[in-house]
């Protein structure tokens, strides 16, 4: 089933008076239960894709449809109310709130969508220890975390309101081998409990938890790679991604 | 020089990076400069303006007058013969009651007709502005505030009833004169000596003699002793002034100035606040640099600036805002100084006009830099204990959460509640600030409210200041008529509801001298209850007096004071406030009265009117009835009405004024605090804005943030206010004989100005939080 349908997806920004296109003509479907990667060339509107997918961003042209729901003509509320109730976001960064604990960073997310608080709370803590963090970890500050933590940490908050999709933006971009994998590892455990994802990387290893790989440059999908289903060590499925990437010049 | 320049170059940095809160700022010590400089040059100003008419009108220590009928030649030979007295003049004045158009209106007033070409080495005159070039027979100099106030123009007519004569007279001039003004022996009119001799002939009654003389110690002491000079039981229960009088320069001062040194005053503890406001602000504004900057700071340091240096960029960044808006601020002052001594001449009688001070400006502004340069040291001291390493970290910024109150797993509070306490907590020292900052305002916003409210709203209380009884109207009938007869029809008239008589004499007071005696039937029935300590005497020997009397002799209730000549005992049964008759007054019963005084007879009688009734009209019925056995009648409101109007408005004037700025504060401090925490906590909204809250969500939960110690301040400010206000009027106004003041403290005046505050703030916060709209969750991530 489509997820999202994207048509003449176009974005563009004005830096010194002179305008850029970011996004062409952009025409594109995701699928229910993908864990979709986009990857690309730096510069090449990989965030700017996912930004404008996720209601972060308004297109400047086209249409975006979210279940058949357009996006384009909802304003910047409505796009909030969107987020939280669709959505989960990973960054790059983390962007936990940093005055808060990671529990209450998890239900400042939860608690603005579901009334049932004692469901949160325990969905909440469920999650959390899904993810390895022990209750002493809940209860710290985001920066008394280690960076893995801390992403496993967002990660819950992303699935706290059972989203129908998650954005993952570079997920282990700052993050060590060994901490990236473990990100990674929840990532791909949500996936396979038929959570939506959708991931920009540009890292090989990274790129090959996910079923699809959409490949972006100069603003246009260039090609698509259809991997199937992620199983730990499958080295025809890394040859096969390898093999694309080179045929789109990565 | 190179590390002079540096320092100036970061200074602007800052400045130019914080435009709009350098505005406000500026704003905030504009504002304090005025008022200060208004404040400061009033208070010296006006006292050295009033010293100086003082000494170059030749003015005497001491003044008193003596009515004509009593005067006797061992007066003068008491002047002349006293070891004490240095120099001494005599004069014939007419004390005379006259009604005149006042804007438009009657009104009554004494007057002192004084004879203008008569030489006088003591107490001079001195003209006022232009005169009339052309000068006709019947030309009259009247006070300078009939120009002000009155609206009399040179060449105008001005038209005196006398005794039920009309007498035409044509403004030539304006005068000023030290002892004499509307309060105190009425308004000096300046005559020709031909006029003066002419009205002489017509009002011989009304011829006082005036004594300004040097040297006297004591003059409460001379009056006792001049009344043992003259017989009062000739002229009692006679019309118009028939006693002995006297005071004394300090008390005129007093009576002169007490007006601008109250108004100085509240500029200056206004611009006290308003300063510590400011100082607060620039005390959060540069502990929130250093968290907003941390790693530029870290980078300067890296390349090489020092601690020193960073922490003068702050002290000259806030000391040149400050130096320079307290120096724009001494034009404002300038500017609005006319309208507040044209304020002031309405109750002075004086045209004040300010000179241009340099030392104090430099003085007030040297004052206001300095404390500025002190605060912001002080507050960037902490640059000295970041290292770069620590600095390029964020450290500050990102490391010192050390508690996580209100935690959300535990809250039953909805979210958006639960969050903005969360603010709260986390920034106590944020929320103090403010709470400080707000509860000030709060309290001088209620202080001006209360002031506001019972100079034009509700005068009630304003009125029993002077604690003078409130009667519509009186009528001085001859004591030698049945008095109690007269009293009983005046009550049957259909528009009166309750008539007493009430009259004053003066009696001499052990180790005081002669004072106002107040004596009544019954006190109980007095409208002004201005007994602030004890009852009103009940009994033919019991006292109640004035606590000025009591300060003065350390006497209180239960002790016996001696009045009289013949020491007559009376027991203390109460003290009163005011200045019914003078600051020192005493309370008698009419029996008590007689005691001291054989030959008393009741004359004066107080008629009070039904709702709706005008005493002009009634008066001029009184006057068709009584004419013949009535020696004058008084219309109470009017006098009432033009005694405290000029009090009244100056006071409302400054109340609202007041209030106004109280909430301009409020308004100013707001947009720097909250503007500050906006741009500051941008990270968090965007985040915040990325995983679906919405901007008015996010608004309100900051606004609510502010709104709990906005609440609390406008509460705590308020209510110790109300409590304190009276407390602190009576410290203010124990000059002018008020011991205990008793303003009205309206509850729901106070209620609507808690609320008042905290929907202004309220509205301000979300008006300023509106900001939020502009942050969005995809700059987060672009950055």
């Amino acid at each position: 089933m489509t997820l999202i349908k994207t048509d003449k997806l176009s974005k563009s920004f004005s830096t010194g008076g002179t305008q850029q296109h970011i996004l062409k003509n952009l025409d594109l479907e995701i699928y229910e239960g993908d864990f979709t990667v986009i990857m690309g060339p730096s510069g090449a509107g990989k965030s700017t894709l996912l930004y404008a997918l996720s209601g972060m961003d308004k297109p400047s042209l086209g249409s975006i449809q979210f279940y058949g729901q357009e996006l384009a003509n909802l304003n910047n509320d409505q796009l909030a109310v969107f987020r939280r109730e669709h959505c989960g976001f990973v960054f790059q960064q983390m962007f936990l709130l940093d005055n808060m604990s990671i529990i209450d960073n998890v239900l400042a997310a939860g608690f603005l969508v579901s009334k049932d608080r004692k469901a949160i709370v325990a969905r909440a803590k469920e999650l959390l220890n899904q993810v390895g963090l022990t209750e002493q970890e809940w209860r710290k500050f985001p920066t008394q975390l280690s960076g893995g933590e801390a992403q496993r940490a967002a990660i819950v908050r992303a699935l706290i309101n059972q989203p129908k999709v998650v954005f993952a933006d570079e997920p282990t971009g700052a993050l060590n081998s060994a901490s990236g994998k473990a990100v990674l590892d929840t990532l791909t455990q949500a996936n396979q409990d038929g959570q939506s994802i959708i991931m920009v990387t540009h890292d090989l290893k990274t790129a090959k938890r996910g079923n699809r790989v959409l490949y972006v440059r100069d603003g246009v999908i260039c090609g698509v790679c259809d991997l199937g289903a992620y199983t730990s060590g499958n080295q025809e499925r890394t040859d096969k991604l390898v093999s694309f990437l080179e045929d789109m010049g990565w | 020089m190179v590390i002079v320049n540096k320092i100036i170059l970061l200074a602007k940095a800052n400045i130019r990076k914080t435009k709009g809160q350098t505005a406000v700022l500026a704003i905030l010590f504009l504002i304090a400069s005025a008022m200060l400089n208004i404040g400061l040059i009033l208070a010296l100003g006006f006292g050295n303006f009033f010293e100086n008419t003082v000494e170059e009108l030749n003015t005497s220590d001491t003044y008193f007058v003596v009515s004509g009928a009593i005067y006797n030649d061992e007066i003068e030979a008491y002047f002349q013969d006293s070891n004490e007295v240095s120099d001494f003049q005599m004069n014939d004045i007419l004390f005379l009651g006259t009604t005149l158009e006042w804007n438009g209106e009657d009104f009554d007033w004494q007057a002192s007709f004084w004879d203008k070409d008569e030489t006088r080495n003591l107490n001079q005159w001195k003209y006022v502005g232009e005169t009339l070039s052309n000068v006709p027979d019947n030309a009259i100099y009247v006070p300078y505030i009939y120009s002000l106030v009155g609206g009399y123009e040179l060449g105008d007519e001005l038209v005196l009833t006398v005794e039920g004569e009309e007498l035409s007279f044509v403004v030539a001039g304006y005068i000023e004169a030290i002892y004499h003004d509307r309060m105190m022996l009425g308004d000096v009119f300046l005559v020709s000596s031909p006029q003066f001799q002419d009205l002489s002939e017509r009002f011989d009654d009304a011829i006082i003699v005036s004594i300004a003389a040097n040297g006297v110690e004591n003059h409460a002491r001379t009056i006792t002793d001049l009344m043992e000079l003259v017989d009062l039981s000739e002229v009692a229960g006679m019309p118009g002034f028939n006693s002995i009088f006297g005071i004394d320069q300090d008390a005129m001062a007093e009576s002169r100035t007490g007006m601008a040194v109250t108004t100085a005053a509240m500029l200056i503890v206004f611009t006290v606040v308003v300063i510590a406001v400011c100082l607060l602000v620039i005390r959060f504004r540069i502990s929130s640099s250093i968290e907003e900057d941390i790693q530029k700071i870290g980078s300067l340091q890296s390349v090489g600036y020092t601690s020193k240096q960073l922490n003068l960029s702050f002290v000259l960044q806030y000391a040149s805002i400050a130096f320079l808006a307290c120096l724009a601020g001494i034009v404002p002052a300038y500017l609005m100084l006319p309208a507040v001594s044209d304020m002031l001449a309405q109750q002075s009688g004086f045209l004040w006009i300010p000179d241009i001070d340099l030392v104090l400006n430099f003085v007030a502004l040297a004052v206001l830099t300095c404390t500025v340069v002190a605060v912001a040291f002080l507050s960037a001291r902490r640059v000295r204990k970041i290292t770069p390493v620590q600095a390029l970290r964020g450290g500050l910024a990102t490391h010192n959460f050390k508690r996580n109150p209100l935690p959300l797993e535990r809250s039953r509070l909805p979210l958006t509640l639960a969050l903005s306490s969360k603010s709260v907590l986390q920034g106590l020292r944020q929320s103090l600030t403010l709470f400080m900052i707000l509860a000030a305002s709060s309290f001088v916003a209620v202080v001006a409210v209360v002031l506001y409210y019972n100079s034009a709203i509700d005068l009630s209380a304003f009125e029993q200041v002077p604690g003078i009884e409130r009667s519509n109207a009186v009528v001085i009938f001859d004591p030698a008529e049945d008095t109690e007869s007269l009293k009983a029809e005046v009550l049957a008239h259909e528009d009166v509801w309750k008539v007493q008589y009430m009259d004053s004499g003066p009696v001499a007071v052990e180790d005081v001298g002669t004072v106002g005696a107040i004596a009544m039937f019954d006190f109980t029935n007095r409208e002004t209850q201005n007994v602030y300590e004890g009852i009103f005497p009940r009994y033919d020997n019991e006292i109640a007096i004035a606590g000025a009397i009591s300060n003065a002799t350390d006497l209180g209730i239960g002790d016996e004071i001696l009045l009289g000549s013949d020491d007559i005992p009376f027991l203390i049964t109460g003290l009163t406030q005011g200045m019914e008759a003078g600051v020192l007054t005493v309370y008698l019963t009419q029996d008590g009265m007689e005691r001291v005084d054989s030959h008393f007879a009741q004359s004066v009688l107080h008629i009070y009117l039904n709702d709706g009734v005008d005493a002009a009209e009634f008066i001029e019925q009184m006057e068709e009835a009584y004419a013949d056995i009535a020696f004058a009648f008084g219309d109470n409101d009017a006098a009432f009405a033009e005694g405290v109007s000029g009090f009244a408005s100056i006071l409302s004037a400054v109340g609202l004024a007041i209030v106004i700025i109280a909430g301009f504060v409020v308004i100013l401090v707001l947009y720097f605090v909250l503007g500050a925490t906006v741009i500051r906590q941008r990270r968090d909204l965007g985040i915040q804005k990325a995983i679906g809250y919405t901007t008015m969500k996010l608004m309100n939960q900051m606004s609510l943030s502010f709104t709990l110690p906005i609440i609390l301040a406008a509460i705590a400010g308020s209510v110790l206010a109300a409590l304190s206000f009276n407390t602190l009027m009576s410290i203010g106004m124990e000059g002018m004989g008020v011991m205990r003041s008793a303003y009205i403290i309206n509850p729901s005046w106070v209620v609507a100005t808690i609320f008042g505050m905290i929907a202004l703030s309220y509205l301000t916060s979300l008006l300023i939080t509106w900001r939020i709209r502009k942050v969005s969750a995809y700059e987060l991530v672009t950055e």
